[in-house]
Protein backbone atom coordinates (compact mmCIF):
# COMPACT_ATOMS: atom_id res chain seq x y z
CA UNK A 1 0.00 0.00 0.00
CA UNK A 2 1.12 3.54 -0.72
CA UNK A 3 -0.49 7.06 -0.40
CA UNK A 4 -1.20 7.08 -4.58
CA UNK A 5 -3.17 3.56 -3.99
CA UNK A 6 -5.13 5.41 -1.01
CA UNK A 7 -5.30 8.43 -3.16
CA UNK A 8 -6.80 6.55 -6.42
CA UNK A 9 -9.48 4.84 -3.61
CA UNK A 10 -10.26 8.65 -2.54
CA UNK A 11 -10.94 9.39 -6.09
CA UNK A 12 -13.21 6.47 -6.82
CA UNK A 13 -15.49 7.26 -4.25
CA UNK A 14 -15.44 11.22 -4.12
CA UNK A 15 -16.49 10.85 -8.10
CA UNK A 16 -18.92 8.25 -7.46
CA UNK A 17 -21.54 10.96 -7.32
CA UNK A 18 -24.72 9.15 -5.83
CA UNK A 19 -22.74 7.93 -3.12
CA UNK A 20 -21.03 11.50 -2.42
CA UNK A 21 -24.47 13.06 -2.24
CA UNK A 22 -26.25 10.96 -0.49
CA UNK A 23 -23.43 11.18 2.56
CA UNK A 24 -23.62 14.55 2.55
CA UNK A 25 -27.38 14.16 3.33
CA UNK A 26 -27.35 11.31 5.69
CA UNK A 27 -24.75 14.03 7.99
CA UNK A 28 -24.51 17.61 7.35
CA UNK A 29 -28.32 17.35 5.82
CA UNK A 30 -29.35 15.00 9.06
CA UNK A 31 -28.17 17.62 11.50
CA UNK A 32 -29.21 20.84 9.30
CA UNK A 33 -33.08 18.89 9.46
CA UNK A 34 -32.44 18.19 12.71
CA UNK A 35 -32.12 21.94 13.86
CA UNK A 36 -34.57 22.75 10.99
CA UNK A 37 -37.36 20.52 13.01
CA UNK A 38 -36.11 22.03 16.35
CA UNK A 39 -36.24 25.80 15.02
CA UNK A 40 -39.62 25.37 13.75
CA UNK A 41 -41.41 23.49 17.34
CA UNK A 42 -39.31 26.33 19.16
CA UNK A 43 -40.68 29.03 17.02
CA UNK A 44 -44.24 27.53 16.82
CA UNK A 45 -44.71 27.17 20.60
CA UNK A 46 -41.70 29.02 22.71
CA UNK A 47 -43.06 28.43 25.86
CA UNK A 48 -43.20 24.43 25.18
CA UNK A 49 -39.84 23.96 22.69
CA UNK A 50 -36.69 25.91 23.72
CA UNK A 51 -34.32 27.08 21.79
CA UNK A 52 -33.10 24.87 19.03
CA UNK A 53 -29.06 25.52 19.94
CA UNK A 54 -27.24 25.14 22.85
CA UNK A 55 -25.86 22.81 25.44
CA UNK A 56 -30.00 21.36 25.92
CA UNK A 57 -30.30 20.04 22.40
CA UNK A 58 -27.03 19.34 21.62
CA UNK A 59 -27.21 15.73 22.73
CA UNK A 60 -30.25 15.17 20.55
CA UNK A 61 -28.39 16.28 17.57
CA UNK A 62 -25.73 14.34 18.51
CA UNK A 63 -27.26 11.28 18.65
CA UNK A 64 -29.41 12.06 15.32
CA UNK A 65 -25.66 12.23 13.87
CA UNK A 66 -24.59 9.39 15.28
CA UNK A 67 -27.26 7.16 14.39
CA UNK A 68 -28.03 8.85 10.30
CA UNK A 69 -24.26 9.30 9.69
CA UNK A 70 -23.58 5.73 10.97
CA UNK A 71 -26.07 4.85 8.26
CA UNK A 72 -24.15 6.68 5.72
CA UNK A 73 -20.88 5.38 6.93
CA UNK A 74 -21.89 1.88 6.79
CA UNK A 75 -23.24 2.53 3.22
CA UNK A 76 -19.66 4.29 2.63
CA UNK A 77 -18.22 0.98 3.97
CA UNK A 78 -20.25 -1.36 2.09
CA UNK A 79 -19.64 0.70 -0.83
CA UNK A 80 -16.15 0.65 -1.09
CA UNK A 81 -15.55 -2.71 0.29
CA UNK A 82 -17.22 -3.89 -2.96
CA UNK A 83 -16.32 -1.70 -5.53
CA UNK A 84 -13.76 -3.31 -7.14
CA UNK A 85 -15.03 -6.76 -7.29
CA UNK A 86 -18.52 -5.83 -8.35
CA UNK A 87 -16.92 -4.16 -11.22
CA UNK A 88 -14.71 -5.87 -12.10
CA UNK A 89 -11.69 -4.06 -11.42
CA UNK A 90 -10.25 -5.93 -8.69
CA UNK A 91 -9.02 -8.38 -11.43
CA UNK A 92 -7.23 -6.01 -13.18
CA UNK A 93 -5.47 -4.64 -9.78
CA UNK A 94 -4.39 -7.55 -8.80
CA UNK A 95 -2.65 -8.36 -12.37
CA UNK A 96 -0.66 -5.45 -11.52
CA UNK A 97 1.59 -7.63 -8.92
CA UNK A 98 -0.13 -6.02 -6.20
CA UNK A 99 -0.62 -7.64 -3.25
CA UNK A 100 -4.25 -8.19 -2.66
CA UNK A 101 -3.83 -7.52 1.28
CA UNK A 102 -2.39 -4.43 0.20
CA UNK A 103 -5.46 -3.23 -2.38
CA UNK A 104 -7.46 -4.12 0.87
CA UNK A 105 -5.42 -1.94 3.31
CA UNK A 106 -5.83 0.75 0.56
CA UNK A 107 -9.56 0.38 0.61
CA UNK A 108 -10.20 0.90 3.72
CA UNK A 109 -7.51 4.13 4.02
CA UNK A 110 -9.12 5.29 1.12
CA UNK A 111 -12.83 5.17 2.56
CA UNK A 112 -11.36 6.85 5.86
CA UNK A 113 -10.28 9.64 3.83
CA UNK A 114 -13.37 9.94 2.51
CA UNK A 115 -15.50 9.30 5.14
CA UNK A 116 -13.78 11.78 8.07
CA UNK A 117 -14.03 14.99 6.41
CA UNK A 118 -17.50 14.00 5.78
CA UNK A 119 -18.32 13.61 9.41
CA UNK A 120 -16.33 16.46 10.70
CA UNK A 121 -18.31 18.87 8.51
CA UNK A 122 -21.38 17.72 9.72
CA UNK A 123 -20.08 17.67 13.12
CA UNK A 124 -19.04 21.45 12.32
CA UNK A 125 -22.23 22.26 10.87
CA UNK A 126 -23.63 20.97 14.29
CA UNK A 127 -21.70 22.79 16.07
CA UNK A 128 -22.68 26.36 14.00
CA UNK A 129 -26.24 25.51 14.99
CA UNK A 130 -25.54 25.13 18.35
CA UNK A 131 -24.28 28.33 18.99
CA UNK A 132 -25.98 29.88 16.25
CA UNK A 133 -29.22 28.79 17.69
CA UNK A 134 -28.40 29.31 21.53
CA UNK A 135 -30.31 32.35 22.05
CA UNK A 136 -28.54 32.88 25.57
CA UNK A 137 -28.81 29.58 26.90
CA UNK A 138 -25.65 27.77 27.38
CA UNK A 139 -23.42 26.78 24.98
CA UNK A 140 -20.67 23.72 24.83
CA UNK A 141 -17.10 24.32 26.34
CA UNK A 142 -14.16 23.80 24.26
CA UNK A 143 -13.34 20.74 25.92
CA UNK A 144 -16.90 19.12 25.52
CA UNK A 145 -16.87 20.44 21.67
CA UNK A 146 -13.36 18.45 20.76
CA UNK A 147 -14.63 15.53 23.31
CA UNK A 148 -18.28 15.11 21.37
CA UNK A 149 -16.83 15.30 17.64
CA UNK A 150 -14.17 12.73 18.70
CA UNK A 151 -16.54 10.83 19.55
CA UNK A 152 -18.92 11.01 16.58
CA UNK A 153 -16.65 10.88 14.50
CA UNK A 154 -14.98 7.70 16.03
CA UNK A 155 -18.35 5.59 16.43
CA UNK A 156 -19.03 6.33 12.60
CA UNK A 157 -15.62 5.61 11.25
CA UNK A 158 -16.17 2.06 13.09
CA UNK A 159 -19.68 1.33 11.41
CA UNK A 160 -17.88 2.62 8.37
CA UNK A 161 -14.69 -0.39 9.10
CA UNK A 162 -17.07 -2.55 10.00
CA UNK A 163 -19.03 -2.12 7.12
CA UNK A 164 -16.39 -2.29 4.72
CA UNK A 165 -14.97 -5.45 6.24
CA UNK A 166 -18.24 -7.07 6.08
CA UNK A 167 -18.92 -6.27 2.70
CA UNK A 168 -15.00 -7.36 1.53
CA UNK A 169 -16.23 -10.82 3.14
CA UNK A 170 -19.77 -11.44 2.13
CA UNK A 171 -18.65 -9.94 -1.36
CA UNK A 172 -22.51 -7.72 -1.51
CA UNK A 173 -22.87 -4.56 -1.26
CA UNK A 174 -26.95 -4.49 -0.37
CA UNK A 175 -26.74 -7.44 1.84
CA UNK A 176 -23.97 -6.47 3.60
CA UNK A 177 -25.54 -2.85 4.08
CA UNK A 178 -28.76 -4.63 5.31
CA UNK A 179 -27.34 -7.06 7.64
CA UNK A 180 -25.34 -4.12 9.30
CA UNK A 181 -28.14 -1.78 9.62
CA UNK A 182 -30.18 -4.89 11.28
CA UNK A 183 -28.00 -5.70 13.51
CA UNK A 184 -27.47 -1.94 14.56
CA UNK A 185 -30.68 -0.70 14.52
CA UNK A 186 -32.60 -3.49 15.61
CA UNK A 187 -30.65 -6.67 17.13
CA UNK A 188 -28.17 -4.97 19.31
CA UNK A 189 -30.70 -2.63 20.86
CA UNK A 190 -32.87 -5.82 21.50
CA UNK A 191 -29.29 -7.35 22.94
CA UNK A 192 -28.35 -4.65 25.29
CA UNK A 193 -31.68 -4.98 27.19
CA UNK A 194 -31.43 -9.08 27.42
CA UNK A 195 -29.88 -9.06 30.75
CA UNK A 196 -29.30 -12.63 31.50
CA UNK A 197 -26.46 -12.00 28.57
CA UNK A 198 -24.62 -10.51 30.95
CA UNK A 199 -21.23 -9.12 30.23
CA UNK A 200 -21.29 -10.60 26.40
CA UNK A 201 -23.79 -7.38 26.04
CA UNK A 202 -20.00 -5.53 26.40
CA UNK A 203 -19.18 -6.45 23.21
CA UNK A 204 -22.03 -5.04 21.59
CA UNK A 205 -21.01 -1.97 19.32
CA UNK A 206 -24.10 0.15 20.52
CA UNK A 207 -23.29 -0.67 24.40
CA UNK A 208 -19.59 0.33 23.26
CA UNK A 209 -20.78 3.38 22.00
CA UNK A 210 -23.48 4.22 24.78
CA UNK A 211 -20.46 4.12 27.17
CA UNK A 212 -18.01 6.30 25.67
CA UNK A 213 -20.87 8.71 24.79
CA UNK A 214 -19.32 12.32 26.07
CA UNK A 215 -22.50 13.39 28.20
CA UNK A 216 -22.43 12.67 31.87
CA UNK A 217 -25.11 11.67 34.08
CA UNK A 218 -27.08 9.23 31.08
CA UNK A 219 -27.59 5.95 32.68
CA UNK A 220 -26.21 3.33 30.22
CA UNK A 221 -28.14 0.37 29.46
CA UNK A 222 -24.47 -2.38 29.74
CA UNK A 223 -22.42 -0.58 32.46
CA UNK A 224 -18.88 -1.15 31.69
CA UNK A 225 -15.28 -0.01 32.03
CA UNK A 226 -14.21 3.01 29.47
CA UNK A 227 -11.26 0.74 28.78
CA UNK A 228 -13.68 -2.46 28.11
CA UNK A 229 -15.92 -0.11 25.31
CA UNK A 230 -12.73 0.81 23.50
CA UNK A 231 -11.64 -2.90 23.76
CA UNK A 232 -14.71 -3.86 22.14
CA UNK A 233 -14.88 -0.72 19.45
CA UNK A 234 -11.46 -1.29 18.49
CA UNK A 235 -12.82 -4.98 17.83
CA UNK A 236 -15.75 -3.73 15.26
CA UNK A 237 -13.31 -2.14 14.31
CA UNK A 238 -10.34 -5.02 13.50
CA UNK A 239 -12.04 -7.86 12.90
CA UNK A 240 -14.53 -7.60 9.92
CA UNK A 241 -11.01 -5.82 8.77
CA UNK A 242 -9.46 -8.71 9.86
CA UNK A 243 -11.97 -10.77 7.91
CA UNK A 244 -12.18 -8.71 4.95
CA UNK A 245 -8.67 -9.04 3.76
CA UNK A 246 -8.31 -13.06 4.59
CA UNK A 247 -11.32 -13.31 2.09
CA UNK A 248 -9.47 -10.61 -0.37
CA UNK A 249 -6.84 -12.61 -0.44
CA UNK A 250 -8.05 -15.90 -1.20
CA UNK A 251 -10.81 -14.74 -3.47
CA UNK A 252 -10.76 -16.15 -6.76
CA UNK A 253 -10.50 -12.89 -9.50
CA UNK B 1 8.07 -27.69 -30.15
CA UNK B 2 10.04 -26.00 -33.23
CA UNK B 3 12.14 -23.83 -30.77
CA UNK B 4 14.25 -25.55 -28.44
CA UNK B 5 17.20 -23.93 -29.49
CA UNK B 6 16.59 -21.08 -27.31
CA UNK B 7 18.08 -20.55 -24.61
CA UNK B 8 16.12 -20.54 -20.72
CA UNK B 9 16.24 -16.38 -21.24
CA UNK B 10 14.40 -16.29 -23.99
CA UNK B 11 11.18 -17.79 -22.77
CA UNK B 12 8.29 -15.37 -21.36
CA UNK B 13 6.02 -17.78 -19.84
CA UNK B 14 7.39 -21.29 -18.48
CA UNK B 15 4.86 -24.17 -17.54
CA UNK B 16 5.20 -27.38 -16.21
CA UNK B 17 2.64 -29.76 -15.50
CA UNK B 18 0.32 -26.72 -14.65
CA UNK B 19 -2.62 -28.32 -13.36
CA UNK B 20 -6.19 -27.10 -11.77
CA UNK B 21 -8.96 -28.69 -10.56
CA UNK B 22 -12.09 -27.53 -9.53
CA UNK B 23 -13.58 -29.91 -7.39
CA UNK B 24 -13.86 -33.58 -9.41
CA UNK B 25 -13.38 -31.28 -12.52
CA UNK B 26 -10.02 -31.11 -14.16
CA UNK B 27 -9.73 -27.96 -16.11
CA UNK B 28 -6.31 -27.70 -17.10
CA UNK B 29 -4.30 -30.87 -17.12
CA UNK B 30 -0.75 -30.91 -16.65
CA UNK B 31 0.41 -28.30 -19.52
CA UNK B 32 4.10 -27.89 -20.24
CA UNK B 33 4.27 -24.34 -22.62
CA UNK B 34 6.56 -21.97 -23.57
CA UNK B 35 6.36 -19.17 -25.22
CA UNK B 36 9.62 -16.98 -26.91
CA UNK B 37 10.62 -13.89 -26.24
CA UNK B 38 9.56 -11.21 -28.85
CA UNK B 39 6.92 -13.08 -30.52
CA UNK B 40 3.09 -13.11 -31.08
CA UNK B 41 2.31 -16.25 -29.80
CA UNK B 42 -1.76 -17.45 -30.51
CA UNK B 43 -3.16 -19.66 -27.82
CA UNK B 44 -5.89 -21.33 -29.52
CA UNK B 45 -8.96 -23.68 -28.10
CA UNK B 46 -12.65 -23.92 -28.12
CA UNK B 47 -14.46 -22.23 -25.46
CA UNK B 48 -14.16 -23.72 -22.20
CA UNK B 49 -10.65 -25.45 -23.29
CA UNK B 50 -9.23 -23.96 -19.99
CA UNK B 51 -7.37 -21.04 -21.91
CA UNK B 52 -8.82 -18.80 -19.22
CA UNK B 53 -7.80 -20.66 -16.28
CA UNK B 54 -4.20 -21.34 -17.60
CA UNK B 55 -3.90 -17.34 -17.31
CA UNK B 56 -5.21 -16.99 -15.02
CA UNK B 57 -3.17 -19.20 -12.79
CA UNK B 58 -0.31 -17.49 -14.62
CA UNK B 59 -1.36 -14.18 -13.51
CA UNK B 60 -2.33 -15.20 -10.13
CA UNK B 61 -5.69 -14.74 -10.04
CA UNK B 62 -6.29 -18.62 -8.96
CA UNK B 63 -3.65 -21.04 -7.29
CA UNK B 64 -2.94 -23.81 -9.23
CA UNK B 65 -3.85 -27.13 -7.96
CA UNK B 66 -0.16 -28.56 -9.23
CA UNK B 67 2.98 -27.87 -11.15
CA UNK B 68 4.80 -25.10 -11.56
CA UNK B 69 5.85 -21.43 -13.75
CA UNK B 70 8.01 -19.03 -14.75
CA UNK B 71 6.84 -15.71 -15.96
CA UNK B 72 9.91 -13.59 -17.43
CA UNK B 73 12.41 -15.94 -15.87
CA UNK B 74 10.43 -15.49 -12.31
CA UNK B 75 9.03 -18.36 -10.55
CA UNK B 76 5.65 -17.84 -9.81
CA UNK B 77 3.37 -17.20 -7.35
CA UNK B 78 6.96 -16.48 -5.54
CA UNK B 79 8.61 -13.75 -7.39
CA UNK B 80 4.56 -12.98 -8.59
CA UNK B 81 5.00 -8.86 -7.79
CA UNK B 82 8.42 -8.55 -9.55
CA UNK B 83 7.05 -10.58 -12.62
CA UNK B 84 3.59 -8.95 -13.03
CA UNK B 85 5.14 -5.45 -12.78
CA UNK B 86 6.33 -5.70 -16.37
CA UNK B 87 3.41 -7.59 -17.40
CA UNK B 88 0.08 -5.80 -18.75
CA UNK B 89 -2.69 -8.49 -19.06
CA UNK B 90 -6.58 -8.37 -20.25
CA UNK B 91 -8.38 -11.05 -18.75
CA UNK B 92 -11.91 -12.08 -20.42
CA UNK B 93 -13.03 -8.29 -21.11
CA UNK B 94 -11.26 -5.43 -19.13
CA UNK B 95 -13.51 -3.72 -16.68
CA UNK B 96 -13.47 -0.09 -15.70
CA UNK B 97 -15.06 2.01 -12.71
CA UNK B 98 -17.87 3.52 -15.19
CA UNK B 99 -18.45 6.56 -13.03
CA UNK B 100 -14.93 7.40 -13.52
CA UNK B 101 -13.02 8.45 -16.68
CA UNK B 102 -11.02 6.79 -18.84
CA UNK B 103 -8.14 9.38 -17.73
CA UNK B 104 -9.34 8.52 -14.24
CA UNK B 105 -9.39 4.85 -14.40
CA UNK B 106 -6.07 4.71 -15.93
CA UNK B 107 -4.39 6.84 -13.10
CA UNK B 108 -6.40 4.39 -10.59
CA UNK B 109 -4.26 1.48 -12.02
CA UNK B 110 -1.07 3.67 -12.61
CA UNK B 111 -0.98 4.10 -8.65
CA UNK B 112 -1.36 0.13 -8.05
CA UNK B 113 2.31 0.17 -10.55
CA UNK B 114 5.56 2.03 -10.85
CA UNK B 115 5.93 5.82 -9.92
CA UNK B 116 7.08 6.33 -14.12
CA UNK B 117 3.58 4.57 -14.80
CA UNK B 118 1.72 8.02 -14.27
CA UNK B 119 3.49 10.12 -16.69
CA UNK B 120 2.61 7.13 -19.46
CA UNK B 121 -1.21 7.98 -18.87
CA UNK B 122 -1.65 10.30 -21.62
CA UNK B 123 1.02 8.87 -23.83
CA UNK B 124 -0.93 5.63 -23.64
CA UNK B 125 -4.11 7.29 -24.05
CA UNK B 126 -2.46 8.99 -27.19
CA UNK B 127 -1.44 5.75 -28.81
CA UNK B 128 -4.69 4.05 -28.33
CA UNK B 129 -6.72 6.92 -30.23
CA UNK B 130 -8.94 7.79 -27.22
CA UNK B 131 -6.75 10.77 -25.78
CA UNK B 132 -10.43 12.91 -27.41
CA UNK B 133 -12.67 11.06 -24.92
CA UNK B 134 -10.07 10.94 -22.30
CA UNK B 135 -12.43 13.24 -19.87
CA UNK B 136 -15.58 10.90 -20.66
CA UNK B 137 -17.02 8.15 -18.25
CA UNK B 138 -15.92 4.96 -19.46
CA UNK B 139 -19.69 4.28 -18.93
CA UNK B 140 -20.17 6.66 -22.11
CA UNK B 141 -17.19 4.47 -24.08
CA UNK B 142 -18.24 1.49 -26.93
CA UNK B 143 -17.08 -1.90 -26.39
CA UNK B 144 -14.29 -1.01 -28.63
CA UNK B 145 -13.18 2.06 -26.55
CA UNK B 146 -13.47 -0.16 -23.61
CA UNK B 147 -10.96 -3.00 -25.37
CA UNK B 148 -8.35 -0.31 -26.35
CA UNK B 149 -8.62 1.73 -22.65
CA UNK B 150 -7.96 -1.97 -21.40
CA UNK B 151 -4.45 -1.90 -24.02
CA UNK B 152 -3.89 1.44 -22.90
CA UNK B 153 -4.29 0.66 -19.01
CA UNK B 154 -1.16 -2.45 -19.91
CA UNK B 155 0.94 0.17 -21.46
CA UNK B 156 1.32 2.11 -17.73
CA UNK B 157 3.35 -1.11 -17.49
CA UNK B 158 5.67 -0.89 -20.24
CA UNK B 159 5.21 -4.24 -20.72
CA UNK B 160 7.80 -6.99 -21.66
CA UNK B 161 4.69 -9.45 -21.54
CA UNK B 162 1.17 -9.02 -23.14
CA UNK B 163 -1.47 -11.09 -21.94
CA UNK B 164 -4.43 -10.59 -23.98
CA UNK B 165 -7.54 -13.04 -23.48
CA UNK B 166 -9.56 -12.97 -26.34
CA UNK B 167 -9.17 -9.05 -27.02
CA UNK B 168 -11.31 -9.06 -30.30
CA UNK B 169 -14.63 -10.12 -28.93
CA UNK B 170 -17.21 -7.73 -29.65
CA UNK B 171 -15.10 -5.72 -31.88
CA UNK B 172 -16.04 -4.65 -35.50
CA UNK B 173 -14.21 -5.51 -38.31
CA UNK B 174 -12.63 -2.18 -38.20
CA UNK B 175 -11.64 -2.43 -34.81
CA UNK B 176 -10.23 -5.77 -35.65
CA UNK B 177 -7.93 -4.25 -38.23
CA UNK B 178 -6.82 -1.67 -36.26
CA UNK B 179 -6.38 -4.29 -33.34
CA UNK B 180 -4.08 -6.22 -35.44
CA UNK B 181 -1.77 -3.76 -36.54
CA UNK B 182 -1.45 -2.80 -32.33
CA UNK B 183 -0.06 -6.21 -32.02
CA UNK B 184 2.40 -6.34 -34.65
CA UNK B 185 3.20 -2.88 -33.57
CA UNK B 186 4.02 -4.40 -30.05
CA UNK B 187 6.13 -7.29 -31.27
CA UNK B 188 8.29 -4.83 -33.85
CA UNK B 189 8.85 -2.94 -30.28
CA UNK B 190 10.20 -6.24 -28.76
CA UNK B 191 7.34 -7.14 -26.65
CA UNK B 192 6.03 -10.35 -26.60
CA UNK B 193 2.36 -10.80 -27.13
CA UNK B 194 0.50 -13.77 -25.47
CA UNK B 195 -3.43 -13.76 -27.17
CA UNK B 196 -5.50 -16.62 -26.15
CA UNK B 197 -8.69 -17.06 -28.89
CA UNK B 198 -10.38 -18.91 -30.09
CA UNK B 199 -10.79 -17.44 -33.18
CA UNK B 200 -8.65 -19.21 -35.83
CA UNK B 201 -8.79 -16.76 -38.33
CA UNK B 202 -7.79 -13.89 -35.61
CA UNK B 203 -4.76 -16.21 -34.73
CA UNK B 204 -3.56 -17.13 -38.01
CA UNK B 205 -3.27 -13.75 -39.13
CA UNK B 206 -1.71 -12.11 -36.46
CA UNK B 207 0.52 -14.99 -34.57
CA UNK B 208 3.81 -16.35 -35.18
CA UNK B 209 3.34 -19.55 -33.10
CA UNK B 210 0.46 -21.07 -31.71
CA UNK B 211 -0.42 -23.57 -28.94
CA UNK B 212 -3.68 -25.51 -29.22
CA UNK B 213 -5.34 -26.09 -26.19
CA UNK B 214 -8.71 -28.55 -25.92
CA UNK B 215 -10.58 -30.03 -22.91
CA UNK B 216 -7.34 -28.89 -20.61
CA UNK B 217 -4.29 -29.74 -22.61
CA UNK B 218 -2.44 -28.77 -24.99
CA UNK B 219 -2.65 -30.67 -27.87
CA UNK B 220 0.06 -29.28 -29.99
CA UNK B 221 2.11 -26.07 -30.35
CA UNK B 222 4.77 -24.66 -32.22
CA UNK B 223 5.36 -21.89 -35.23
CA UNK B 224 1.92 -21.88 -37.23
CA UNK B 225 3.09 -23.47 -40.04
CA UNK B 226 5.01 -26.46 -37.95
CA UNK B 227 1.57 -27.00 -36.21
CA UNK B 228 -0.35 -27.13 -39.57
CA UNK B 229 2.29 -28.96 -41.38
CA UNK B 230 1.32 -31.39 -38.43
CA UNK B 231 -2.42 -32.28 -39.59
CA UNK B 232 -2.37 -35.39 -41.94
CA UNK B 233 -1.70 -35.01 -45.57
CA UNK B 234 -4.83 -34.76 -47.87
CA UNK B 235 -4.79 -34.60 -51.54
CA UNK B 236 -7.83 -33.83 -53.32
CA UNK B 237 -8.74 -36.19 -56.19
CA UNK B 238 -11.46 -35.59 -59.12
CA UNK B 239 -11.97 -38.60 -61.54
CA UNK B 240 -15.21 -40.28 -63.37
CA UNK B 241 -17.16 -42.06 -60.83
CA UNK B 242 -16.74 -40.73 -57.57
CA UNK B 243 -18.95 -43.50 -55.36
CA UNK B 244 -16.55 -46.32 -56.59
CA UNK B 245 -13.44 -44.46 -56.11
CA UNK B 246 -14.12 -43.57 -52.57
CA UNK B 247 -15.42 -47.25 -52.17
CA UNK B 248 -11.91 -48.26 -53.21
CA UNK B 249 -9.91 -45.77 -51.60
CA UNK B 250 -11.25 -46.43 -47.72
CA UNK B 251 -10.71 -49.72 -47.80
CA UNK B 252 -6.84 -49.16 -48.52
CA UNK B 253 -4.61 -49.06 -45.42
CA UNK B 254 -2.75 -46.04 -45.94
CA UNK B 255 -6.25 -43.56 -46.18
CA UNK B 256 -7.46 -42.21 -43.09
CA UNK B 257 -10.49 -41.17 -44.25
CA UNK B 258 -12.52 -39.98 -47.56
CA UNK B 259 -14.63 -37.35 -48.23
CA UNK B 260 -16.75 -36.29 -51.02
CA UNK B 261 -15.61 -32.17 -51.67
CA UNK B 262 -16.03 -29.71 -54.56
CA UNK B 263 -17.34 -32.48 -56.83
CA UNK B 264 -14.60 -34.52 -56.12
CA UNK B 265 -13.23 -36.74 -53.54
CA UNK B 266 -10.85 -35.31 -50.39
CA UNK B 267 -8.61 -38.28 -49.24
CA UNK B 268 -7.31 -38.11 -46.14
CA UNK B 269 -3.79 -39.85 -45.53
CA UNK B 270 -2.48 -42.07 -42.81
CA UNK B 271 1.00 -40.70 -43.08
CA UNK B 272 2.96 -37.92 -45.05
CA UNK B 273 4.04 -40.55 -48.02
CA UNK B 274 4.50 -39.32 -51.91
CA UNK B 275 4.43 -43.60 -52.87
CA UNK B 276 1.17 -43.98 -51.12
CA UNK B 277 -0.43 -41.07 -53.74
CA UNK B 278 1.16 -42.84 -56.52
CA UNK B 279 -0.32 -46.03 -55.35
CA UNK B 280 -3.79 -44.35 -54.78
CA UNK B 281 -3.53 -43.09 -58.21
CA UNK B 282 -2.45 -46.74 -59.80
CA UNK B 283 -5.29 -48.36 -57.92
CA UNK B 284 -8.21 -46.24 -59.01
CA UNK B 285 -6.83 -46.49 -63.04
CA UNK B 286 -6.29 -50.91 -62.38
CA UNK B 287 -10.30 -49.91 -61.23
CA UNK B 288 -11.14 -48.28 -64.69
CA UNK B 289 -11.75 -45.20 -62.71
CA UNK B 290 -10.39 -42.23 -64.94
CA UNK B 291 -8.18 -40.06 -62.52
CA UNK B 292 -8.97 -36.66 -63.87
CA UNK B 293 -6.71 -34.64 -60.87
CA UNK B 294 -4.75 -35.59 -58.06
CA UNK B 295 -3.01 -32.83 -55.92
CA UNK B 296 -1.80 -32.06 -52.76
CA UNK B 297 -4.25 -30.05 -50.35
CA UNK B 298 -3.44 -27.12 -48.36
CA UNK B 299 -3.65 -28.00 -44.72
CA UNK B 300 -5.01 -24.71 -43.15
CA UNK B 301 -4.42 -24.11 -39.05
CA UNK B 302 -8.23 -24.22 -39.27
CA UNK B 303 -7.70 -27.70 -40.21
CA UNK B 304 -5.10 -28.67 -37.87
CA UNK B 305 -7.12 -26.87 -35.40
CA UNK B 306 -10.22 -29.04 -35.95
CA UNK B 307 -8.44 -32.23 -36.61
CA UNK B 308 -6.78 -32.04 -32.90
CA UNK B 309 -10.42 -30.73 -30.91
CA UNK B 310 -12.24 -32.86 -32.35
CA UNK B 311 -11.06 -36.24 -31.29
CA UNK B 312 -13.55 -36.71 -28.87
CA UNK B 313 -12.48 -39.93 -27.08
CA UNK B 314 -9.10 -40.51 -27.99
CA UNK B 315 -6.60 -40.90 -25.82
CA UNK B 316 -3.61 -38.82 -26.38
Amino acid sequence: MNIRMIRADLLRLRKHRGLFWWSIVLTSGAVAAFYGIALGFHLHDPAQYGPAGGVENLRRGLWVLSMVGGVGAAIVGATAGTADTSSGVFRDLVVTGRSRVGLFAARAAGAVAFWVPLAVAAYATLMVLTFALAAGTATPTLAAIAKDGGWVVAVTTVTLLAGLGVSATIGSRGISIGVLLGWQLAVSQVLENVHVLGVTREALLTAAASRLEPFTGDAVVVPMSAAAAVVAMAGWALLPLVAGAWRTRARDA
Amino acid sequence: MHTTHLTDGDWVVEATGLTKRFGDRLAVDGVDLRVARGSAFGFLGPNGAGKTTMIRMLLGLTPATAGSMRLLGRPVPDERTAALAHVGAIVEEPSFHGHLTGRENLAVAAACRAPEAHARIDPALDRMGLLDRADDRVRTYSMGMRQRLGIARCLLADPVLLILDEPTNGLDPAGILEFRAFVHDFVAEGRTVFLSSHLLDEVEKICDSVAIVDRGRIRTQGPIAAVSAGARPRVLIACDDNAAASALLAADPAVAHVQAADGGLSVELVDRDDAAVADLNRLLVDASIAVHRLEPARVSLEERFLEVTTQLGVPT
